[in-house]
């Protein structure tokens, strides 16, 4: 019993009732019309409708890279060793210091060059051939499955009987 | 009422909160006026004379180019270094404050060498003895300038230090900012006017001594310390 009295007006008395039960009742008869309920597999009887071609995607889902050594470590960690040896003065070690930065920069420099040409396509062939998601994706473009164009793509289905 | 009086009057007063006034400047960062096909302007000399008579001179001289960057100049004592400098140590965008503040330390690097010039007992020690402010400048930065970079990585719930190749762009600006930093946090800083301990720093800093150059054999030594996780840097 709840009451309600504040100042001049009058007091009014009213019960709380659950409807939880109710409301969900409710809702699982809503949600059932729609198809969302959990049915089980032996009382399904729609019928398997192709809304989406049964075609594979002409992409691949980008994972994980290879682990490979990256650009010019061991130019580095002989510059590192060699001013450890002379307790960090630059001037005795020039030769592995130039030797470090000529690399990294020719990498830089080449990487420049590739991305303003375009893609790089140096892909092996053969039969045992480890090819990343990223290759993968690049030669199946060249020789597409199906229409589709964007990830998320959805063909429309033809007009509807019921 | 025009766009610039308008903006003029609402800069000044003092309804705007300074978020707002910083919204009414059209930086390059947020919208430039030139169309795509407008081509970027070459204003150095040295490079103007080397394209002179070549193939892509003849092909520029047709082809829409955008105005000068306001910060270009054919004078001799502009130095590409120095104007990072300023750019650097700017702050709220307040450029004559700071180039007043530049030429100032400039100065005062200038009287710091001559003092010392002449208080050189030997000819051949004074030749030795680097008076041009630009160029202290620069062997400043050239001094101060890191081999390596630091990168942290989260590998498995760990942070590493990794150290990573630094590219020719980068190195200037941690050079300049170690400068700056360590010249901020001077013990003498409130006694003694900025500038001045500015200098103090860049003219040890050219001689390859005190603490920036300290701070940079401390973090060459932190990458030597991190090596083996060379390879868990992100880039290639």
């Amino acid at each position: 019993m709840y009451v309600i009295s504040k100042g001049f007006l009058p007091s009014v008395q009213f019960n709380m009732v659950n409807l939880t039960s109710h409301v969900l009742k409710a809702a699982d008869c809503r949600y059932s019309s729609l198809g969302r309920a959990v049915i089980p597999n032996s009382k399904q009887t729609v019928a398997f409708r192709e809304r989406i071609p049964l075609a594979l995607r002409n992409h691949v889902k980008i994972s994980g890279t290879f682990k490979q050594q990256k650009v010019c470590v061991n130019e580095m960690v002989e510059m590192m060793s060699c001013l450890q040896k002379v307790d960090q003065n630059e001037a005795m070690c020039q030769k592995e210091i130039q030797n470090f930065q000529k690399c990294y920069n020719g990498f830089v420099n080449a990487t420049n060059v590739a991305r303003k040409a375009g893609k790089p396509k140096d892909i092996q062939t053969g039969n045992n051939v480890k090819l990343s998601s990223i290759q993968v994706t690049d030669i199946i473009r060249d020789f597409p499955t199906s229409k589709r164009t964007r990830v998320f793509y959805y063909e429309k289905p033809p007009n509807r009987t019921y | 009422m025009s766009v610039g009086r308008a903006y003029v009057l609402l800069s000044q007063s003092r309804r705007w909160p300074s978020g707002y006034r910083r919204l009414l400047h059209l930086s390059p960062s947020i919208a430039t006026m030139w169309p795509p096909h407008f081509e970027d302007p070459i204003w150095q000399q040295n490079a103007l004379k080397e394209l002179s008579g070549s193939q892509e001179f003849e092909r520029l001289k047709t082809v829409p180019i955008k105005s000068a960057p306001f910060t270009a100049s054919a004078s001799i004592f502009y130095s590409p270094i120095v104007e990072r400098f300023t750019r650097q140590l700017m702050r709220k965008g307040k450029r004559e404050i700071y180039d007043r503040l530049m030429l100032d330390t400039m100065g005062e690097i200038k009287r710091i060498q001559l003092s010392r010039y002449y208080d050189a007992k030997s000819d051949t020690a004074r030749t030795e003895i680097e008076t041009c402010p630009t160029r202290i400048i620069e062997m400043a930065v050239e001094n101060a300038s890191p081999l390596m970079l630091i990168q942290s990585v989260r590998m498995g719930s760990v942070q590493y230090q990794v150290p990573t190749p630094i590219t020719a762009e980068r190195t200037p600006f941690e050079a300049i900012r170690w400068i700056i930093e360590i010249a901020y946090d001077r013990p003498n800083n409130r006694k003694l006017s900025f500038y001045k301990s500015l200098a103090d720093i860049i003219v040890q800093t050219s001689m390859n001594v005190g603490p920036v150059i300290a701070r940079k054999h401390e973090h060459h030594r932190i990458c030597d310390q991190n090596r083996a996780y060379a390879n868990y840097r992100r880039q290639p």
